[in-house]
């Protein structure tokens, strides 16, 4: 993958719509609330290429999916051998590491009736949407697209399993409506009108018969933002897993709030994130993991490299891709010097408070 | 070559060669050289048995014998004492014996004693003469040696015979010395031509006695037989060519000499003729009887009978070379075990060219119970000419001799691929394959595929032995024992991988946390007490509604869940969870139709009760009446059941009251209405708020009886951690359960979160000690468990108390594990703290002692104790 990506020339009307649509009065104003540039604001506006990150974060902002307005070109002209991925999720299983003791857990709770819900909790940048689209793929991946030796028999009978990722950043996804018919959808459940909660329970908890895990990304931003996801919504979910699908069905979330902030219910019946007994907490990658997802790369590092890449990524993810991406890239070009190692330092610093 | 006989120069018994470590040494067992016995009896009429059955046995002995003499080479070394009993044994015991024996029978067939008296004497005098002669003389080739030796004992014997009286003791004498003495010089057996012409000549000469014909014949036998004994490996054809030499050399010249008539040479050479070949005749006449011999010998040992002990404690008693133990022999130990194979005539018969019937069975019989022996065995018959029976016994040996299911699959590797090819036997070739396929599966990678493949490898082995017993292939019958080996094995290896497994497996973890238990999770632990309440209650005929009362995670709904299990049988529970769709509905269809439908899938999945159906449709134009009339049919359903309406979250359903959406008047009224009209249902309300602090509620809904479910009894909750599920892999030191009893205070939820963490912890460890959960693992797991439960306890810290009350917990969490803090400390704190204290009582999370408070639970007191403001 490479490094930026452009809005796709047949979109840039639509994006330009879309700022006033989200209630940013100016490009200034859109760009105080990412906390971008004001430049960076304007090249994504206009179809120049800007960082990953940013796109996919302006994207979020203005209700697009990024992957949908993103111009496939770049994508396919940077080094697509590139097996370090930085700004964008990671959602092909084989470049994703390390989180064995959390997904052992997870994987445990799954693999079992009543299956149990689980909250991800990490900091911004930690890995949470890879590691909610790790959980849903891995267990169904062909063993040919995984790294040799990966794991990926977690379940038992994983094709058993559905699995339905709602990204609460996804304008669509924050209105009642659009969410339960996301869910449905992805179910391939017969969508009924109308679309309201009562009915939702209806077609669900009657049709509902195997395992089913709904990994819900950002849910603070569902909690905080959308006035449609209220305590009764989410209520209406607790009760539906709880009561309705025989054990059926799961709640994978992932937040980067703390359970104090995310856990408070304005009513006085159970809240939903009661339902939540098992939390995991991300944090850096151990040392082996790291060394695995360095060890990745297509030329080998030498070992002063690793130790250096290791110490100043402090095996946070993130930083280790984009350390082992610059350094992949300079082997690749044949540089000789150190500077890719200025370079990583300088690509890493907007992230070094995580 | 000048060399020391050990065996015959060493002091006997004192010494034994390095290889008998064992307690049996098969090697002296099994050989084609065996010592003779030291009795000097026994020893002579061992050395006879020899001389007709063990041809390399005798001329070894007699080798020995020589080259002892030899290296001796005088008189005065006659006093060793070995070298000594040989000749005394040659020249004279053996001619005792053979003459007693004859003479015996000779007595029988009505020869005069007078007779039978010469022919000793000629004999015994014959053979002492010839033997003072060799052993003076200085001796140069063992060949005459063995010659002379043979010629003495069957010329003795047969002289006599035929000589009697007239020959006397002077002819014995005389006779003895010459032949001694000719032999001697001439040496060379090859030059009997001139020794026979020479000795007609000095017999005739010195004694002018004649050569009759008779006397011809029996020269020619003994001549044939010395002769036989030393070549005994011809052929028919080399004998034939020898036959004609000494026809027409040595019987031809005789007979001629002595003027004999013409039919006495024939005679002469076919005596002669049989006596060369006597070791190719005589085991062929011998056969059946040695047979008839052999198979007793193997059924005795097959049986392990009386016969066979009695023949190993004869062998012990007079021998005393094999230290075996009597009676009881226990095959599994090999060194024990002592089979009766070397009686077999196929070790002591070396002549005998014919393949010996079950020789092979026998074989392998005793490759099974002692390969050692087995071994020896082979190697003695690889020699013979029972050579046949060796590659079956290499085989069975080679399978025997598999220690473990490593030595088994490199069998395989042992047997040249040509070798393979070249099998015939079906059955060995079973063998083979088993190896090279437990060698494939000994490279699966995992624990389970190793299992898997080994297990069907050993039914096929299995399956493969049956169907070649059911073809009646005697080799299946011969190789049976060894597939159970393999078997043994095989199997014995499959137990260990799975004890392994089983020993390396991850203790499971049985807890289900923050999801209600239905029926068909076992771990439902407990709440008779409650069950036997609501029972109680539901018999009052002032039929009052409940309220099952208890704070969040305290296993309200798991209970109602099982609640069927603690109820008789006539009491028909029907859960609806007014959280879900009733709530969330937006009109009074809405409601009532998911209000009906969840009574409806709940008696299906509960109860065999099939409730009318209800659709939204039916409902619509007046949704209460319709209800109603589907109550009534409901009624009718239920017959003389009574059915026990339990409404879960009922909070839920005052929010939706609370935000407008319903009318309080129709849903409370509805529900009064239930309860006092309709006496089949009982209402049961489940939450945890009481009914006082739903102001509405408590004016609908008079004389509410609360059943309050708490933290489960102590015993339970030993349960919950010690046995959650049957065979439960996991075990408590007693202090280790103490201390989770302390945490939690038996609260279902935290048991539940704290053990399973504990479990977590375990198995990361090693598997040698994880199956034991201590007091340190305990103290290991609350930290994971404050962490992994956060949301339970953050739903405390938020929604259950208000900002004074977290303070206040704050404040006496402070304070320590299990510490009281007096009211008067915390109203020094913060004034006017009733409100809260009392709230903070009500969520059941301090507790009043003395005027003093301390917290409930533990485990929360450590998350408030780490909690910040």
């Amino acid at each position: 993958m490479g490094r930026s990506l452009r809005v796709k020339p047949e979109y840039i009307d639509k994006v330009k719509s879309a700022l006033q649509r989200n209630g940013y009065p100016s490009q200034k104003s859109l760009a105080d609330d990412v906390g971008f540039s004001l430049s960076t604001v304007k090249n994504f506006l206009n179809g120049i290429a800007v960082d990953y990150l940013n796109f996919v974060e302006i994207s979020g902002k203005l209700g697009f999916d990024w992957q949908e307005i993103a111009h496939k070109e770049t994508q396919t002209t940077k080094g697509e051998t590139s097996p370090f991925i930085t700004g964008a999720p990671i959602t092909e299983p084989r470049y994703f590491f390390g989180r064995e003791k959390e997904l052992k857990r997870l994987f445990n709770i799954l693999k079992r009736y009543p299956l149990q819900n689980a909250a991800i909790i990490g900091k911004k940048r930690s890995g949470k949407t890879s590691l909610l689209h790790y959980i849903k793929n891995i267990t169904t991946t062909p063993a040919q697209q995984l790294r040799p030796g990966q794991k990926s028999d977690w379940l038992p009978h994983p094709e058993n399993y559905q699995w339905v990722f709602v990204d609460l950043q996804d304008a669509r996804m924050q209105s009642r409506e659009g969410l339960l018919k996301h869910i449905l959808e992805s179910l391939q459940m017969k969508v009924p009108t109308p679309c309201d909660l009562d009915h939702f329970m209806d077609v669900v908890s009657d049709n509902l018969s195997s395992p089913t895990v709904i990994l819900l990304d950002e849910i603070g931003v569902g909690l905080q933002r959308c006035p449609e996801l209220d305590d009764t919504f989410w209520e209406s979910l607790r009760s539906l897993a709880t009561n309705h699908t025989r054990g059926n069905l799961a709640f994978i979330l992932a937040t980067p709030q703390s359970p104090i902030e995310l856990a408070k219910s304005t009513g006085h019946s159970s809240p939903f994130f009661n339902i939540f007994g098992y939390t995991a907490y991300l944090e850096a990658l151990t040392e082996a993991e790291a060394w695995e997802l360095i060890a990745s790369s297509p030329i080998a590092f030498s070992e002063v490299d690793v130790e250096w890449i290791l110490r100043e990524s402090k095996c946070w993810p993130l930083l280790l891709q984009i350390l082992c991406r610059e350094r992949l890239f300079s082997l690749e070009e044949g540089e000789t010097d150190n500077n890719w190692r200025e370079e990583g330092l300088r690509q890493i610093q907007p992230f070094a408070n995580v | 070559m000048k060399y020391l006989p050990t065996s015959i120069v060493e002091p006997h018994g004192q010494t034994m060669p390095s290889q008998e470590l064992s307690s049996t040494n098969y090697a002296k067992l099994y050989t084609s050289t065996p010592e003779p016995f030291s009795n000097w009896l026994l020893g002579s009429l061992q050395l006879l048995f020899w001389f007709v059955f063990r041809p390399t046995a005798w001329n070894k002995y007699i080798q020995q014998t020589i080259s002892c003499i030899s290296y001796i080479s005088s008189f005065n070394n006659l006093r060793n004492s070995k070298l000594l009993q040989s000749l005394i044994q040659f020249y004279v015991i053996i001619p005792i014996l053979t003459n007693l024996t004859l003479g015996l029978v000779l007595w029988r067939l009505g020869e005069s004693s007078q007779n039978l008296l010469s022919i000793a004497v000629f004999n015994i005098t014959f053979s002492i003469a010839f033997g003072l002669v060799n052993s003076m003389m200085p001796i140069n080739t063992t060949e005459d040696w063995k010659f002379s030796m043979s010629f003495c004992l069957v010329g003795g014997v047969i002289f006599g015979l035929v000589e009697g009286v007239t020959f006397g003791l002077i002819g014995g004498l005389t006779f003895g010395l010459l032949f001694g003495l000719v032999l001697r010089s001439l040496g060379n057996l090859g030059l009997g031509l001139i020794f026979s012409e020479l000795g007609s000549l000095v017999f005739k000469s010195i004694y002018s006695m004649p050569f009759d014909s008779n006397f011809c014949v029996m020269f020619s036998i003994a001549f044939g037989m010395a002769f036989g004994v030393k070549n005994y490996n011809l052929n028919l054809v080399t004998a034939t060519f020898f036959t004609l030499i000494f026809s027409i050399f040595v019987a031809f010249p005789i007979s001629k000499n002595e003027g004999l008539s013409l039919s006495v040479t024939p005679v002469m050479g076919v005596v002669f003729f049989l006596g060369i070949t006597f070791y190719i005749w005589r085991p062929i006449i011998l056969h059946p009887l040695l047979q008839l011999w052999n198979i007793s010998l193997y059924t005795i040992e097959k049986r392990r009978s009386f016969a066979y002990s009695i023949l190993l404690k004869i062998w012990n008693i007079l021998f005393g070379r094999i230290n075996l133990p009597f009676g009881k022999n226990n095959p599994k130990n090999n060194c024990d075990y002592f089979s009766l194979l070397h009686y077999n005539s196929a070790f002591w018969d070396e002549c005998q060219r014919i393949p010996l019937y079950n020789l092979d069975a026998h074989l392998l019989f005793v490759i099974e119970h002692n390969p050692i022996e087995g071994n020896n065995a082979i190697t003695f018959l690889n020699k013979s000419h029972q050579k046949w029976v060796v590659k079956i016994g290499e085989y069975a040996l080679k399978f025997r001799n598999c220690e473990d299911i490593k030595s088994i699959s490199n069998i395989h590797k042992t047997i040249l691929i040509d070798e393979i090819e070249k099998l015939t036997d079906p059955v060995i070739n079973i063998f083979i394959r088993t190896s090279q396929d437990i060698d494939a599966a000994l490279n699966q990678r995992s624990n389970y595929n190793q299992r898997i493949a080994l297990n069907s490898i050993a039914e096929r082995l299995n399956g493969q032995l049956e169907s070649s017993l059911q073809n009646h292939k005697k080799s299946a019958l011969l190789f049976s024992p060894f597939v159970k080996i393999w078997l043994d094995i095989i199997n014995n290896y499959v137990e260990n991988l799975a004890k392994e497994v089983e020993q390396n497996q991850e203790i499971n973890n049985p807890y289900i946390i923050a999801v209600p238990l239905t029926l068909e999770q076992v771990i439902f632990t407990g709440r008779d007490d409650i069950g036997l309440r609501i029972e109680q209650l539901i018999l009052d005929r002032r039929r009052p509604p409940l309220l099952l009362y208890g704070q969040r995670r305290m296993g309200k709904t798991s209970l109602l869940y099982n609640i069927g299990n603690l109820l008789p049988i006539n009491i028909i529970p029907i859960l609806v969870d007014l959280q879900g769709a009733p709530a969330s509905a937006s009109d009074y269809t809405g409601f009532l139709y998911n209000l009906a439908k969840g009574m409806i899938n709940f008696t299906k999945k509960q109860s065999a009760l099939k409730l009318p159906h209800l659709t939204r449709e039916d409902l619509a134009d007046d949704p209460f009446t319709e209800f109603d009339e589907w109550l009534d049919e409901v009624e009718e359903i239920l017959a003389e059941n009574t059915a026990l309406l339990m409404l879960d979250e009922f909070e839920a359903l005052d929010t939706a009251i609370s935000k407008g959406r319903f009318d309080e008047a129709d849903i409370l009224g509805m529900l009064r209405h239930l309860i006092q009209h309709r006496p089949k249902f009982k209402l049961l309300l489940a939450g945890s708020h009481t009914i006082e602090e739903y102001q509405r509620w408590a004016s609908y809904l008079i004389n509410v009886q609360v059943v309050h479910i708490s933290y489960l009894k102590e015993q339970e909750a030993r349960q919950l951690i010690e046995a959650p599920v049957q065979d439960f892999t996991l075990r408590y030191e007693p202090e280790a359960v103490t201390r989770v009893l302390q945490f939690t205070r038996c609260h279902p939820f935290l048991v539940q979160l704290l053990c399973g963490e504990i479990i977590t912890l375990k198995n990361e460890q090693d598997p040698s000690i994880r199956r034991l959960a201590r007091l340190a693992d305990v103290e290991a797991g609350v930290r994971e468990a404050l962490k992994v439960g956060s949301f339970f306890f953050a739903d405390i810290q938020n929604n259950q108390v208000d900002e004074r009350g977290r303070n206040i917990l704050r404040f006496i969490a402070g304070h320590g594990e299990g510490v009281v803090v007096s009211s008067q400390a915390i109203f020094n704190q913060f004034p006017n703290a009733d409100n809260s204290l009392r709230l903070l009582l009500q969520r059941e999370l301090i507790e009043n002692v003395d005027d003093c408070y301390r917290f409930q639970v533990e485990l929360i007191r450590r998350w408030f104790a780490s909690s910040k403001e």
